[in-house]
């Protein structure tokens, strides 16, 4: 910026001179969509690739395509973790918050489906060895027709849980979106990013083979990915620059609790206090030998599920999990419980301004998972999905 | 911004944070707010006026009754000199 330019501090760094101003932003903004990162070989399996993201508008979201080929060795086993958790975490830091975004792939498909209630897996069949369990499926993998988990051939497909892989090179193209913003519409959490007084980088972590393979083993890797930026320019209006409300960052968080057990298991929400406010609050139990398999959302597996805070106030739990199974899919128009397992709080779809939790006023949040049975290792990967006060914001 | 539909208060219920400290308002409990500028001058609220008041009074009583130097120039004045 030129010196002597006036300047304001915007989601805690000194940027140009601007007004907030919603109804003019919105009326005069464009949207823009380009590579932040184009193609590129990912740097290794169990490794980091590190990208710095492009400092222009107000940036909404990056898509992440991985694609490619694996190649396996003969008898080969996939585990859970494939395809989605290929990428272990997407991590992103802008604006002097590191890790606003620290979720498992997966994860973040979760809350594609969340967000976006026209986005469904129903539909789209994954065969009978590309559904974990080896069962078909036709709803719930959380994919679209467009995404490839895996194909050399109709008959050899990889998948989740797939055993006696034969040696061949399969086609991977996946895709991710990581959302900077709460919502598309509105951009609440937006990253204003038209300043030259921070960075924005995002990590990708690669899963390692060992958690991607059972059995067997990669004889070759040739995967590659990019990131496509959705980015919303920031208009003159009347001789000012304009941006809508960016007081709030937006952050999606995981976290694991391990040494679950058979009843009740109350899991503490890291990371809360004044200032923030809880939008959604879902995971999945994992059982099995490390990287373990989810369990499904259903009676056999699953008592009460709820959330909890200060001594035992429940305000919401349902006593049998296929009841929040259920809700979940009215929610999201996705059967989620079906093949990965997942169980979601939500208190922004219906109305956020109404159902979101004050983390200020809600000591020991903490979700309450009620097993039928005791896990072998059982893990629960957890997210929560928060807003908070950016340190000084519009 | 927190009345705006378009605010992250008003859309997600995240309640909205000082803009700059520099702008809060820091008062007391039981404090009175004070207009800006020369109407905060006539404020009977503000402690300048009442103290006005009383040196207007005291000095007034001194004019009407004795004399009052001001540098080189003299002024006096008496109700019996009339």
């Amino acid at each position: 910026m030129a010196a002597g330019q006036p300047t304001v501090v915007l989601q805690g760094v000194e940027t140009p001179n601007v007004s907030v101003d919603p109804d003019s932003f919105f009326r005069y903004t464009r949207r823009l969509r380009f590579p932040m990162k184009s193609l590129a070989t990912i740097t290794g399996l169990g490794s980091t690739d590190s990208v710095a993201l492009r400092q222009t508008g107000v940036v909404s979201k990056l898509l992440v395509r991985v694609t490619g080929t694996v190649t396996t060795a003969a008898a080969s086993a996939t585990t859970s973790e494939w395809p989605y958790n290929l990428v272990k975490a997407f991590r992103v830091a802008a604006n002097g918050q590191s890790n606003l975004i620290n979720a498992r792939g997966l994860q973040c498909k979760m809350l594609n489906t969340m967000g976006n209630p026209a986005f469904t897996s129903k539909g789209v069949a994954r065969a009978a060895n590309q559904a974990v369990g080896a069962s078909a499926a036709s709803t719930g993998t959380l994919s679209l027709a467009a995404e490839d988990w895996g194909t050399f051939a109709a008959a050899n497909q990889m998948g989740p849980a797939v055993t006696a892989l034969t040696a061949n090179a399969y086609t991977v193209d996946l895709y991710y979106e990581i959302p900077l913003s709460f919502d598309d519409k509105t951009l609440v959490g937006a990253i204003y990013a038209q300043t030259n007084a921070t960075q924005l980088t995002l990590d990708i972590d690669w899963e390692s083979q060992a958690n991607l393979l059972s059995a067997g083993s990669f004889s070759a890797t040739n995967l590659q990915f990019q990131v496509l930026g959705e980015v919303f320019s920031i208009p003159n209006v009347g001789g000012r620059y304009v941006v809508p409300d960016l007081s709030a960052f937006h952050s999606l968080i995981g976290w694991q609790q391990t040494g679950l057990g058979q009843g009740d298991n109350e899991i503490l929400l890291p990371g809360t206090g004044v200032g923030r406010q809880l939008m959604r609050l879902y995971g999945q139990v994992y059982t099995g030998t490390a990287p373990g398999t989810p369990l499904v959302v259903n009676a056999t597996n699953f008592g009460q599920i709820g959330w909890r805070y200060g001594g035992n106030d429940t305000p919401e739990f349902v006593p049998i999990a296929t009841q929040l199974r259920y809700i979940n899919e009215l929610d999201y128009n996705d059967d989620i419980g079906r093949v990965w397992g997942f169980f979601a709080y939500d208190f922004a779809s219906a109305w956020a301004f109404r159902d979101s939790v004050d983390e200020g006023s809600t000591t020991d949040l903490r979700i309450v998972v009620n097993l039928v049975s005791a896990p072998t290792n059982g893990v629960a990967r957890l997210v929560q999905e928060t807003l908070f006060a950016a340190p000084v914001g519009a | 911004m927190s009345s705006h539909p378009l605010s992250t208060y008003a859309l997600t219920g995240l309640a909205p944070q000082e803009s700059n400290w520099t702008n809060a308002s820091h008062m007391e409990a039981g404090a009175t707010a004070i207009p800006d500028g020369f109407r905060g001058l006539l404020s009977p609220d503000n402690p300048l006026f009442v103290l006005g008041v009383v040196l207007g009074v005291t000095f007034g009583l001194v004019g009407v009754s004795g004399s009052v130097r001001l540098g080189k120039a003299r002024a006096s004045a008496s109700l019996d000199k009339a």
